[in-house]
């Protein structure tokens, strides 16, 4: 598939408006992003999303349920001085609703003997509690580092049944953390991998039934934690993610078995880093098409199918929109896509 | 500031012979099992900066490998090679220990715990029990839940249970 970057950067540019530059002076983002904002939201929908990355998020527990009773670790943290509240649709997890001084979540006796995982936000739990559902076998987790969903994976495999998370990166320092929490959560069904995922397809033989494509991304819904977020990604930027998106994603559907599921995930609000890159991808690739969710685990947000100039297949309503300002987690975009028997 | 890169090396490879037989009589000396039972035929090696973490062989993984693809790490993690020593990791000491009780083992105090968690040594009035040694190397046993937590060696001149290498490692050399 031959991808353009003055293709994507036309698509996508924008010229924002007096209001969106205003306010965008206003919060310290960059103009086109709120222009986006107010494009989608409108403009209640887009203050609030901008107030609510002002708000902290919550981080998350998530019991190695392999080694210890997700009840016995809240006693402990607790005990710690830790208030943890359990998460609803993700069992053995908690959001941490108070911590001591001292330790932090991240240097407890319990979190070294591998007890649990610290995730920034509940949001990562959600596409591997999708793309796992009612499944055992092998998955192939792309871009893996530090490894928060390959270790979820790699717990849930080994407790259901079988299953193997292949999980690659490029950056080798993250591998590193990758390759401590494997050991430290005690999980021996994970390979690590270092390669770029975008020639996985040329050199792995195998192909599998699961795949989860988190996609490096311009990190948008990430803002919360990271406010630089609001005015690192220039529009170019933007481009030059979306057309490596477009490649990793087109790249790895080569290795998705017939009636298999890929998750595209990106911590990304961006229509044009989610519905854009699976419309591109799915244009070209009749034989990939995207699925509904598997079950709904909270009330999610339906996907854009249309965006300023750009219409999308109406099939990318199926994609899942987790908003700040809505669903109280990092702004995130999940489409699950299946190629065809 | 300008980003810095983090650099990070790592090697991988065959376990060589003589890691894999002195991790072998290691396990035998410590918990006078037959380590056969518990350290498969074909095992690897990934050195990443200076630690050196001995790991099972899996065989889709060599499969990999022979495509081209760099594997890192695969398997279950079996051992430590780090500060001349070749040790066994802690989740097969634990299962070990589990299974026959402890052996070649010191059961440290909270307080005790938490320091050697840090790198620190141990001194003998932390040790609430001592299972004896016949290679002056211990097994370092966290009193509150059992768990092994890492490993020390005796040091008469020094009068202490010297930190070979403690879980704390996996936030300072791998965090």
């Amino acid at each position: 598939m031959k991808i353009e970057l003055y293709e994507i950067y036309r698509d996508i540019y924008v010229k924002p408006t007096r209001e969106a530059s205003e306010l965008a002076l206003e919060h310290g983002y960059l103009p086109y992003m709120v222009q986006r904002y107010l494009d989608i939201l409108g403009e209640k929908g887009a203050l609030e999303l901008i107030r609510a990355f002002e708000k902290p998020v919550k981080p998350v527990v998530r019991t190695n349920t392999l080694i210890v009773e997700s009840s016995e670790l809240k006693i402990r943290l607790e005990n710690l001085g830790f208030k943890l509240e359990e998460i609803p649709w993700a069992p053995g997890s908690f959001w941490v609703t108070e911590k001591p001084k001292s330790p932090t979540l991240g240097a407890t006796h319990e979190y070294l003997k591998g007890y649990y995982y610290v995730h920034r936000d509940a949001s990562g739990l959600l596409p591997v509690l999708l793309l796992l559902h009612e499944y055992s076998g092998d998955v192939l987790d792309t871009c893996a580092a530090p490894g928060g969903k390959a270790t979820y994976m790699a717990q849930i495999l080994r407790k259901s049944g079988s299953g193997v998370v292949y999980a690659n990166d490029l950056v080798l320092y993250r591998l590193k953390a990758l390759i401590g929490h494997a050991m430290r959560m005690r999980l021996d069904n994970i390979i690590v991998l270092w390669s770029d995922a975008r020639i996985l397809n040329k050199r792995l033989k195998k192909r599998f039934h699961r795949i989860l494509l988190d996609a490096p991304c311009s990190g948008e819904g990430r803002i919360s934690v990271d406010p630089t977020r609001k005015h690192k990604t220039s529009i170019l930027d933007l481009a030059i993610l979306i057309k490596r998106e477009i490649e990793l994603l087109a790249s790895l559907v080569d290795l998705l078995e017939p009636g298999g599921v890929l998750a595209y995930v990106t911590c990304s609000i961006a229509p044009e880093e989610n519905e854009y890159v699976v419309n591109y991808v799915t244009r070209a690739r009749r034989d990939l098409v995207v699925i509904d969710p598997p079950t709904r685990l909270l009330d999610y947000s339906k996907g854009v199918v249309e965006y300023r100039n750009l219409k999308f297949n109406e099939d990318l309503e199926k994609c899942i929109r987790l908003w700040p300002h809505i669903h109280g987690l990092f702004g995130y975009t999940i489409c699950l896509l299946s190629r065809r028997e | 500031m300008p980003a810095v890169k983090k650099r990070v090396e790592f090697k991988t490879g065959k376990t060589p012979r003589r890691l894999v037989e002195g991790l072998k009589h290691t396990v035998s000396a410590l918990y006078g099992v037959n380590p056969d039972k518990y350290i498969p035929e074909n095992t690897r090696l990934t050195c990443i900066d200076r630690l050196c973490i001995i790991h099972s062989e899996e065989a889709c993984a060599s499969q990999l490998r022979l495509a081209g693809i760099r594997v890192l790490y695969e398997g279950g993690w079996l051992g430590v090679y780090t500060r001349n020593h070749v040790l066994p990791s802690t989740v097969l000491a634990n299962s070990i220990t589990r299974e026959r009780g402890p052996s070649s083992a010191i059961i440290v105090s909270e307080q005790a715990v938490k320091s050697f968690l840090y790198g620190n040594d141990i001194l003998p009035k932390s040790v609430i029990k001592i299972y004896p040694s016949t290679i002056g190397v211990y097994t370092v046993i966290d009193q509150l839940d059992q768990e092994v937590i890492g490993f020390a060696k005796w040091s008469k001149r020094k009068n202490v249970y010297v930190n070979l290498y403690d879980i704390g490692f996996f936030l300072r050399t791998l965090g």
